[in-house]
């Protein structure tokens, strides 16, 4: 299947998250760190928080509702988290954001 | 009733009360379940009945709207069991360490009580049966005639307690609140549930304490200032402490903070920010040993740490979308681990 377009680099200010739904019934949360795009599952894999509710620093994304912790270029979990977060590697193609394959 | 609760580590079996919330039952059975307010609002204690039928005394508690949204989820401080009854849970369950105090029932009597603002009163309940609980503590508290439990936090810390000092917030509209209001309760006989809440401290941490707190949110910080004073941790430690109300008008507590700085002038600092209007003329003359800023207190605390945060434990609490706030303020500036950040979100 072909890549997926998300959104465009300005659509996500720098440090923080957003929601999309690239495809429909497809939600991903889109996170802007530094210079960095990342992308991974739209909710907390612990109680289904939203991911967008929560907060950036550098590679680790936190979700506020009980500080689970994520390195985000692998998805694996830090400090207190008990799963690992699905991460989706991002492409950048000019001004637009894609899923890669 | 009995119920089965299945963990992602293990399974438990436990006897429920007639009555009783599968929460408090599987406390007082000494497993640490997941929770978070034990009053509906935060959703950690949130459980799926697999098997049997469990009752929700409230069908729309808050709790059941955070995160994901299953459609036969319970929450566990709601739900009493109607039937013997399988409970699924997301999380790992161990028991309790040796030694813990499992929260268990009591009778008590509320013995005093003290308007400190127009809203906010000091309670003391004494107890039928004493109760040793850690520093930043609360407990659930029932009266008479109004259904459901009420958490109150501990302002004083003491083993083998008699007497609980307590602190209230009115609520408006609240039928509980109203009725503690009325000089009519004292004497009053209430049920107490206790103790709960993990934001606590021990001297053992051994960092300089951070404190971030709004309105009746301050209340178990009175009990971590009061643990720590008490064992002289103030020795070897700092704490500073950041106290947000909304006009000085509802101020409360200021002579408490005004004798632990002079007991510490070293070691402890207190800045009281003020969110609706700048703080009057005379607060500093009236409380010179004190900081009084207008702002935000999760900003005024930013400016005033000035990037101090070497050996730090943080403790927050306020209303849920203040703690956010100052949880984002203590995770990317000041870059505190979670496992450093205690906090209470209460609705």
């Amino acid at each position: 299947m072909a890549r997926t377009f998300v959104c465009k680099v300005h659509d996500v200010e720098a440090d923080s998250l957003r929601e999309f739904e690239p495809r429909p019934g497809h939600k991903v949360c889109v996170i802007h760190s530094g210079e960095t795009f990342f992308a991974c599952q739209p909710t907390c894999p612990h109680e289904g928080v939203p991911l967008c509710e929560g907060c950036v620093d550098a590679t680790t994304l936190t979700c506020l509702e009980h500080l689970w912790q994520w390195d985000l270029r692998t998805g694996a979990p830090l400090g207190l988290a008990e799963r690992p977060l699905t991460t989706f590697a991002v492409e950048i193609e000019g001004e637009s954001i894609y899923l890669g394959e | 009733m009995r119920v089965q609760l299945n963990a992602s580590n293990r399974s438990y079996a436990f006897e429920v009360k007639h009555g009783e919330s599968i929460l408090y039952a599987g406390m007082r059975h000494g497993l640490e379940l997941p929770y978070g307010c034990a009053s509906g609002t935060c959703g950690t204690c949130k459980a799926t009945c697999i098997a049997g039928t469990c009752h929700s005394a409230w069908e729309e508690a808050p709790g059941l709207r955070v995160g994901r949204r299953d459609g036969d989820a319970i929450l566990m401080c709601q739900a009493t069991p109607r039937a013997d009854s399988t409970l699924a849970v997301a999380a790992t369950v161990y028991q309790s360490d040796p030694g813990v105090c499992a929260p268990s029932y009591r009778s008590a009597r509320v013995a005093e009580r003290r308007l400190l603002a127009p809203d906010m009163m000091a309670l003391a309940l004494e107890l039928d049966a004493p109760m040793t609980y850690e520093a930043g503590q609360f407990v659930a508290v029932e009266v008479p005639g109004i259904p459901g439990y009420r958490m109150y936090s501990m302002t004083a810390f003491q083993r083998g307690a008699a007497r609980l000092s307590l602190l209230v917030k009115r609520k408006p509209g609240g039928a509980l609140t109203d009725w503690l209001f009325q000089e009519a309760c004292v004497n009053a006989a209430v049920k107490v549930f206790g103790p709960l809440g993990r934001a606590t401290f021990s001297p053992a941490c051994g960092k300089n304490l951070l404190v971030i707190a709004g309105g009746s949110g301050i209340a178990g910080m009175m009990a971590i200032l009061d643990r720590a004073a008490q064992e002289g941790y103030f020795a070897r430690y700092r704490a500073a402490v950041f106290f947000g109300v909304r006009k000085w008008s509802d101020r409360f507590y200021l002579s408490e903070f005004a004798a632990l700085r002079s007991s510490f002038p070293d070691r402890v600092s207190i800045d009281v920010a003020l969110s609706d209007e700048d703080p009057s003329s005379n607060a500093s003359d009236e409380f010179p040993a004190l900081r009084f800023h207008r702002g935000l207190v999760h900003d005024v605390a930013r400016t005033v740490m000035a990037g101090n945060y070497a050996s730090t434990r943080a403790y927050v609490a306020g209303p849920p979308a203040a703690v956010d706030v100052a949880l984002r303020y203590l995770l990317r500036d000041a870059k505190l681990s979670p496992l450093e950040i205690r906090y209470d979100k209460f609705g």
